[in-house]
């Protein structure tokens, strides 16, 4: 059984700030479960397009006894991402999955950043997910649990990115050009 | 931000202050030549293979062992006990977020 999911949001920041803080989106505020991220990949292709894979740990602190029933012994989860950044299009694609709790839940999303087409200082971001849930009787009790998941975890992103351009003056790379 | 193998974190942070600063001052502006991050990738990535190697992350997309998920599934009808567990992974859910929430705006929540 299967629930889509798609939602658009706009920043008003040029694409390139947006690309940035996105690029440097954890650690964050917003994004507690997120506790580690690696770049297991990047490389340029042949029209000069950057593509990064990356791994992502989350951990929920579920507690036991609901580890024991999802069957798992693992306290966190694994999420795999690919991205594309096109500095010509000014156009951003990230699509992750998760690699772990995969015999009981998929999770595919796709996000892209674009710039407005009649604003070029305002960058849209377009989201979707695909949830897939194994199995048939508990499926639409927690597509609806995943749904809302998804929409309030959305907002927390679109606030994580915020937050990200705001503060940018850690790690002295400034995400705004300063002249 | 920590690496997913917690020893490689310091070379994470090198990587990651390298290749932000290519990304931002030449990437997005149209310097096409490559990035000056090969050798600090390279030492950092040697770390984060073997940490994915020890904690058995399954980065090829190696079907799990499968537990005894298969038994909740088959179940006509959600017994009480089971829903009183997505009570509370839902509950947990939003206490967690809720603590997170409160703490942003500098509030302790009570355990």
């Amino acid at each position: 059984m299967m629930k889509i999911w798609s939602t658009e949001h706009i920043f008003s920041y040029p694409w390139e700030t947006v690309i940035k803080a996105a690029m440097r989106k954890y650690p964050n505020p917003m994004n507690p479960n997120v506790v580690g991220v690696d770049v297991l990949d990047r490389s340029l292709d042949a029209a000069g397009r950057l593509h990064s894979h990356r791994l992502l740990s989350t951990e929920w602190g579920l507690p036991s006894i609901v580890r024991a029933i999802l069957g798992t012994n693992q306290t966190q989860t694994y999420v795999k991402e690919h991205s594309i950044v096109d500095p010509e299009e000014k156009k951003m694609e990230l699509c992750s999955t998760n690699i772990t709790l995969t015999n009981l839940i998929s999770v595919d999303e796709r996000l892209v950043y674009t710039t407005h087409p009649e604003n070029p200082e305002v960058t849209v971001l377009t989201q979707e997910a695909i949830i897939t849930v194994k199995g048939v009787s508990l499926s639409s009790y927690l597509e609806g649990m995943m749904v809302r998941s998804m929409s309030a975890n959305a907002r927390k992103g679109w606030d994580a990115i915020e937050w990200i351009i705001q503060n940018s003056e850690r790690e002295n790379v400034p995400l705004c050009d300063i002249y | 931000m920590n690496s997913v193998g917690e020893a490689c974190t310091e070379l994470k942070r090198e990587y990651d202050q390298c290749f932000n600063r290519w990304f931002a001052e030449h990437f997005l502006k149209g310097d096409r030549s490559g990035d000056p991050c090969t050798e600090t990738f390279r030492k950092y990535q040697r770390c984060v293979q073997k940490a994915i190697k020890e904690k058995d992350i399954p980065i090829d997309g190696r079907p799990e062992q499968r537990h005894n998920v298969d038994r909740i599934f088959l179940l006509p009808f959600p017994s009480q006990q089971i829903r009183s567990s997505i009570d509370s992974i839902l509950l947990w859910d939003q206490f967690s977020r809720l603590k997170c929430e409160c703490k942003a705006v500098g509030m302790e929540m009570g355990n």
